[in-house]
């Protein structure tokens, strides 16, 4: 129970230093202050569970785990669920998720229906469809995966291996390809 | 809770095996529906499955804690993996970016023209076939040409809604 406990403790101070910040003056790098939120707080956990007694003195011996480092295990791991599993990905989601913005523009449509060529135009609040792909061109271009060759697209050394291992991937889920689903 | 975490592990082994089956024999359009029934079916499994487990350990103190205690173990184990795993599985079957990298490593040279690129990417082919698939899993309707929200999909919109707007994300998609 000690694990439970002290993994919720430190994923609601994870949360509400999100929250703070992103409340705050931070717009850009959210992702990247997630994590190294996630880092900071994951030592103080391990040592909040190393200098505590095993029933925070208030827990029954019956919900005492036998085994102390597979209780500060399972703690540990229960945070990094709460951290890369759940705010991370309720982040990414939130300010990424394609799907999810198609719905929230469905949402906020004045008769709450529509059509396909009306999502190209409206998607991300009146951006429209071709923003989305330069944003994620942009996202690709920092990350070292392509460059730019005049009006061309150029898959770099990083990008080449990246794309080795995802297409291996996809072969073995059997993820079709784009022309293919879309026919 | 120690019994909750193997059998937690367990559900998540049978789980995964009934994802990989899922993910190569499957229709596509079918994959989504049939991952989450396997996970919810994994979730009910482990709780009427623990005390025959907790039985077999008993002895040695590893049953600790009680039924509720152990499959809370178990549960918190099996949807934490979940957690984990399924991002990384959504990033490898949909991501936009995973797709274009693989497509440019497909060709001769590992190059194309942008315009090319956005015609592929930024289409109308693209966001039809996403209508479809959210209507075909239950987040939209769709009535001849035009879409709306199910309960299920205005639910969500309106949680993640809100969630932009508290951590002022703007726009974003």
């Amino acid at each position: 129970m000690k694990a439970i406990l002290l993994a919720l403790v430190f994923a609601t101070l994870l949360l509400a230093a999100v929250s703070i910040v992103f409340n705050g003056s931070l717009t850009e790098k959210r992702g990247g202050f997630l994590l190294r939120a996630s880092a900071f707080l994951l030592p103080f956990l391990i040592l909040a569970h190393l200098f505590t007694r095993a029933d925070l003195g208030v827990l029954p011996a019956s919900l005492v785990t036998p085994v102390s480092p597979i209780d500060l295990a399972f703690s540990v791991f229960l945070f990094v669920v709460a951290s890369l599993g759940g705010v991370a990905q309720l982040y990414n989601l939130a300010d990424r998720g394609f799907s999810l913005r198609i719905l929230i523009d469905i949402l906020e449509a004045p008769d709450q229906t529509l059509t396909a060529a009306e999502v190209m135009v409206v998607y991300s609040a009146g951006r429209g469809i071709a923003w989305m792909y330069e944003k994620r061109v942009t996202g690709m271009l920092s990350a070292g995966l392509i460059e730019l060759a005049g009006d061309e697209v150029v898959l770099t050394a990083k990008g080449y291996s990246v794309a080795e291992v995802f297409a291996n991937l996809q072969d073995f889920a059997r993820v079709l390809p784009l022309k293919a689903t879309l026919r | 809770m120690i019994v909750g975490l193997l059998v937690g592990l367990f559900w998540f082994a049978v789980f995964f095996i009934g994802h990989v089956a899922v993910i190569r024999m499957a229709r596509p359009e079918a994959k989504p529906k049939l991952n989450q029934r396997l996970f919810v079916g994994g979730a009910i499994g482990l709780a009427v499955t623990f005390t025959i487990f907790s039985r077999m350990a008993d002895a040695d103190g590893l049953g600790r804690g009680g039924w509720w205690m152990g499959v809370s173990w178990g549960e918190l184990t099996y949807v934490g993996l979940f957690c984990l795993y399924m991002p990384f599985y959504y990033v490898v079957v949909a991501s936009l970016s995973v797709r274009t990298v693989v497509m440019l490593a497909s060709l001769p040279r590992h190059r194309l023209p942008l315009q090319a690129l956005r015609a592929e990417f930024a289409s109308y082919a693209l966001v039809d076939q996403r209508l479809r698939t959210m209507a075909a899993n239950g987040f939209l309707i769709k009535d001849g040409e035009r879409y709306s929200l199910s309960v299920k999909g205005r639910f969500v919109s309106l949680v993640f809604a809100w969630l932009k707007r508290f951590w002022k994300l703007g726009a974003g998609g």
